[in-house]
């Protein structure tokens, strides 16, 4: 008796419905579900898990108890060669190792075309590469998520960076893609989904692959470069400042993002970016032609690295702080000295150091207003403040002089952006007073407190002026949160719903925070 | 349940609760978990965490043993990992340290076996974790 059973893939992708029988070995379903997903050629890649266990192929699905309606996971682990890389979206490594898989081109082809594709937005995403993990905490904060969620918004902030409309006017192709908010929408979801998104940068790196293996296609990719110069310096030049800013988490997220939508816009010929696809590119010109693009897309996102994080930075002040040489080099040698650094990292993970930075953040009326229109953002910054306290390195790097340098840039980007109304000036007003009212915290370490509230502001508060109203009511918006929580065994409706809404529905942080308050 | 206005769910009830849910399959699949055969007891349960992405657990998968004695749900389960693994809360022997790992050491009887997956899981993910050299993949204790 043939019967259907649900497989749910791990590593993302849609719920397979199988059907088999109870005589069939767990060979022959692997071999069903490689044939559902379209990769036959991947099999052996497949594993397949039922209530708890790694199923072993020789057994039949009888042995295993598996019956109709029954949930199987699968994994789809990664194939020897690749498992070496670092793991994270590594999209730059993943480019490069295109080289020797195109058989007909040789190493030297290879190798500008990687540079190539450095430039056009994949260049992001390799110098993001090590804030991998950072990246897509960004993506699942509910902030970023909003954000993102938003195409106008993200419209908005393209338009706003003279870069970006430069690119624009010059080429109306690239100007009507980023005014598509079809498009936008598609970057933002193929951004927040990191499985999606290495997906697409395989899909990219397939299709430059096959132009490259095509008669005179490297000489085309070669003009299509060069015709991209402009946007690759654009690029280049955010993703300069924002490498400098020392892991400004918007950063890595907007270059990273890029990379993604790049890469979407790559193939976007294809398929709508929407879902995964497995299948070669059988035109490679055009998934060419649409990468300029892509690529439009990705240095768009990539020059809005900087201006992102600066939220509301009062550029006068902080130039000021900033500049003093006498507060450079008092900072500088705080943090060189580890008894210093210990201290920090020690005092971060009391409470009452958390509560005294609390203190810290409470002076300043801006953050005041920011948290009163959205409760969750307290939290937010207190846990980012609190990473980044509890990072030497981090800390050490925003003190670079470079790091310096190019805040500075982003701050006159700043002001440009205060000069198209997109932010309200009273923002970078309120900014201004912050220095002062870090000092009056009090908090150990000195001038330390004053320099991690400021760039906790720095975070946080570019996204804090954007942050959605919560909805309206959650118990319908939040349901399907609010059931997986139930599941997990918390029943008090009321609370959870509580903790929903202050974590903008992400289940592990109310489920964090259902648990600390138990 | 005297006048408590709570039910208790007895033991037995609850793990077999439990046990048609590792069957029906968990939120997005990233842990399983089902009862070991022959038990009539419903003691020894097997456990999965697929490792989480950008980690250095990214796409392995994590076998544990799952031990549920009389008292569970009203005392946390033993849990020991099958799977050769690097975690601060886990000792070198592969059992899960209840002193370090919050979900034994304070266990709450809402609690489910999901539960202690999904946390172990996240801890995982958690910075002092995420890093840490691992054995090679597929070696057991």
């Amino acid at each position: 008796m043939p019967f259907a059973i649900r497989v749910k893939q791990v590593t993302g992708g849609d719920d397979l419905t199988i059907n088999t029988t109870p005589e069939a070995t767990i060979e022959e379903l692997r071999q069903s579900v490689a044939e559902a997903i379209g990769t036959q050629a991947d099999a052996p890649a497949i594993k397949i898990i039922y209530k708890g266990q790694i199923l072993k192929m020789e057994q039949t699905v009888q042995s295993y108890g598996i019956q109709a309606g029954h949930v199987l996971h699968m994994v789809k682990q990664r194939t020897p060669g690749s498992a070496s890389r670092p793991s994270g979206t590594g999209a730059a490594s993943a480019t490069g190792a295109s080289g020797p898989a195109v058989g007909t081109s040789s190493a030297a082809t290879a190798d500008p075309l990687a540079q190539a594709m450095g430039g056009l937005g994949f260049g992001g995403a390799g110098g993001a590469g090590s804030q991998a993990e950072m990246m897509q905490q960004m993506m699942q904060s509910p902030m970023a998520q909003a954000m993102l969620s938003n195409p106008e918004l993200l419209r908005g902030m393209m338009t706003a960076n003279p870069q970006v409309r430069q690119m624009m006017e010059a080429n109306p192709e690239i100007a009507r893609m980023l005014n598509d908010p079809d498009t936008l929408r598609q970057m933002s979801q193929v951004m927040s989904n990191p499985a999606l998104m290495r997906e697409q940068v395989r899909n990219m790196d397939r299709a430059m692959s096959n132009i490259e293996s095509m008669p005179g296609g490297f000489n085309a990719l070669a003009q299509f470069h060069s015709s991209m110069q402009p946007l690759e310096e654009a690029a280049d030049e955010a993703q300069g400042a924002a490498a400098a800013a020392a892991d400004n988490p918007f950063a890595a997220l907007f270059q990273q993002g890029g990379g993604g939508g790049g890469a979407a816009g790559g193939d976007g010929v294809q398929q709508p970016a929407g879902a995964p696809n497995e299948a070669p590119l059988p035109n490679p010109w055009a998934a060419g032609g649409d990468g300029g693009g892509g690529g439009g897309g990705g240095a768009g996102l990539g020059g809005l690295a900087g201006m992102g994080g600066m939220g509301g930075m009062d550029p006068a002040a902080m130039q000021q702080m900033m500049n003093s040489p006498e507060m450079q080099a008092a900072a500088q040698q705080m943090m060189s000295n580890p008894a210093m650094q210990q201290m920090v990292q020690q005092h971060m993970a009391t409470p009452q150091g958390r509560q005294q930075l609390q203190a810290v953040l409470e002076q300043n009326p801006m953050y005041r207003s920011a948290v009163a229109a959205d409760p969750r953002l307290a939290d937010q910054m207190a846990d980012q403040m609190r990473e980044m306290m509890s990072n030497p390195e981090r800390l050490q790097a925003m003190l670079n002089p470079r790091t310096q340098q190019a805040m500075q840039q982003m701050m006159q980007a700043m002001q440009e952006l205060q000069g198209t109304g997109l932010l309200p000036p009273g923002m970078a007003a309120s900014m201004g007073a912050m220095p002062g009212g870090g000092n009056a915290g009090g908090a150990p370490g000195g001038g330390l407190p004053d320099m991690s509230a400021l760039m906790a502001m720095l975070g946080g508060g570019g996204g804090g002026g954007m942050a959605p109203a919560p909805p309206d009511d959650p118990g319908t918006a939040y349901a399907s949160q609010l059931q997986q929580l139930q599941e997990m065994g918390f029943y008090d409706r009321d609370a959870n719903i509580r903790h929903l809404l202050a974590t903008g529905g992400n289940v592990n942080a109310a489920v964090e925070r259902l648990l600390s308050s138990i | 349940m005297q006048g408590s206005g709570v039910v208790v769910v007895p033991r037995n009830f609850r793990l077999l609760e439990e046990l048609e849910k590792g069957e029906k399959g968990i939120g997005d699949g990233t842990v399983s978990y089902g009862m070991d055969s022959d038990d009539l007891m419903m003691r020894n349960w097997t456990g999965t965490i697929i490792g989480p992405p950008n980690t250095v657990h990214d796409g392995r998968i994590y076998t544990l043993k799952i031990y549920c004695d009389e008292q569970y749900p009203n005392k946390p389960p033993q849990v020991r990992f099958q799977s050769r693994v690097q975690l601060s809360c886990v000792a070198p022997n592969g059992v899960v340290d209840a002193r370090t790992f919050h979900i034994l050491g304070r266990w709450n009887r809402t609690y489910t076996m999901e539960t202690v997956l999904t946390e172990l899981r996240r801890e995982m993910a958690a910075p002092h974790n995420r890093k840490l050299p691992q054995p090679p993949e597929g070696s057991n204790y």
